[in-house]
């Protein structure tokens, strides 16, 4: 049996290692492909962030609102209702010989009385122009596939580092689903959306997805129309799907 | 984040890098796989951490640890090498090593590292890299004595 000492043994690992690594080049490991697999990942982490932070706006909004209701319905009992201008009355309401001599405020109600709905686009994609209204929204495509290409209307471009992206992106995002489009929530994933919409590659994009380049077109009028600034127009590469 | 700097790292840091985790796996791919992946966790926390080159190292180490403990052992197939006979000896003694074991070794006589930097890359106490490497050695020395009988 040879025995090494624990000096014979080192020098000889040393030399071992050298001679077997010398050989060695690592060439089969690409910067480029590094750098690719290093945005993916951290494209894939903001679209999940981004995800988990709209879930919790949403669950806030919703107990917001459910706290409203309950403290509405606490405050108004069944079949009373509370009337901020008392010289608006239910019709068919008893009324007691005014003492408040007669003001401007009661031939205007404010409105903060009456309650109003927003006037938003139509949230359903209709295919009619009635004149005088704004463009329609064309049907958006159900085919966005991992590798598929796509027209995009995108109404956001926004860099990861801007501290006002976030309520761009909430912006546009309504915007996208007040047309009646859906949307999964900003996204880096569309290769031709930077170059379209001068943007940093990096940036983060909302948009809308149409089958024909006329339909993108008459979609992006329908959003300048009702006040949104339209980014671009693209036919991109959609990933992020598989 | 500079990109500068990540390129430099990246020139500087590929090919010793896939030769210390060949070292350690005995697969000049895998050793290749480990790298990238090393690269691509540095390039991530780029802004976070203060030396690149050493997080890139701790990365490439354990990903070569985790690697071989899933492998259980070292792959059986012959070692792309150029070196001697007698190195091939000690170089497969050198895979029968335990992990963790493994990588004290070619951490210490590859890229000559020092206890107090072992233990730091492998984030284990420096007694544990003393002992570690006394009984690497044994078993080394009863590796390649057991293979001149």
């Amino acid at each position: 049996m040879i025995e090494l000492d624990d000096a014979e043994l080192e020098s000889q690992l040393r030399q071992t290692f050298q001679q077997a690594a010398a050989p060695v080049r690592g060439e089969g490991v690409r910067r480029d492909v590094v750098r690719h697999q290093a945005d993916q990942r951290q494209a894939a982490r903001r679209r999940t962030l981004r995800s988990r932070r709209v879930a919790v706006a949403a669950l806030a909004t919703a107990a917001v609102a459910a706290v409203v209701v309950a403290a509405v319905a606490l405050v108004r009992p069944e079949g009373d209702r509370v009337d901020t201008n008392p010289a608006v009355t239910e019709p068919g309401t008893p009324t007691t010989p005014t003492t408040t001599p007669p003001s401007t405020e009661t031939t205007t109600v404010p409105k903060t009385t009456v309650p109003s709905q927003a006037s938003t686009p139509s949230t359903t994609p209709s295919k009619t122009k009635v004149p005088g209204e704004p463009p329609a929204f064309p049907p958006e495509s159900t085919n966005l596939t991992h590798g598929g290409t796509i027209w995009g209307v995108y109404l956001a471009a926004v860099s990861p580092d801007d501290p006002a992206g976030d309520a761009a992106l909430a912006a546009a995002g309504q915007a996208v689903r007040d047309a009646g489009y859906t949307t999964d929530g900003p996204t880096t994933c569309d290769a031709g959306a930077a170059e379209a919409t001068g943007a940093d590659p990096s940036s983060l994009f909302v948009a809308a997805y149409f089958d024909t380049e006329a339909q993108a077109k008459q979609a992006g009028a329908a959003f300048e129309d009702r006040g949104h600034d339209v980014k671009g127009i693209a036919h991109v590469t959609t990933y992020c799907m598989d | 984040m500079a990109a500068d700097d990540f390129d430099d790292l990246f020139t500087r840091e590929r090919t010793p890098m896939v030769r210390l985790a060949f070292l350690m796996l005995g697969s000049e791919a895998l050793a290749e796989e480990v790298v990238q992946d090393g690269f691509i966790a540095v390039l991530e926390r780029w802004d976070q951490v203060d030396n690149p080159g050493a997080y890139l190292r701790r990365c490439v180490v354990n990903g070569c640890i985790g690697q071989s403990r899933r492998a259980r052992r070292w792959a059986p197939g012959p070692v792309v090498t150029q070196a001697e006979p007698t190195a091939d000896h000690m170089l497969d003694a050198v895979r029968r090593l335990a992990p963790q074991r493994r990588a004290m070794v070619v951490l210490r006589f590859y890229n000559d590292m020092t206890q107090d930097d072992i233990a730091d890359a492998l984030r284990v106490p420096v007694g544990t890299v003393k002992s570690g490497l006394h009984r690497a050695l044994g078993e080394l020395k009863e590796a390649i004595g057991d293979r001149a009988r």
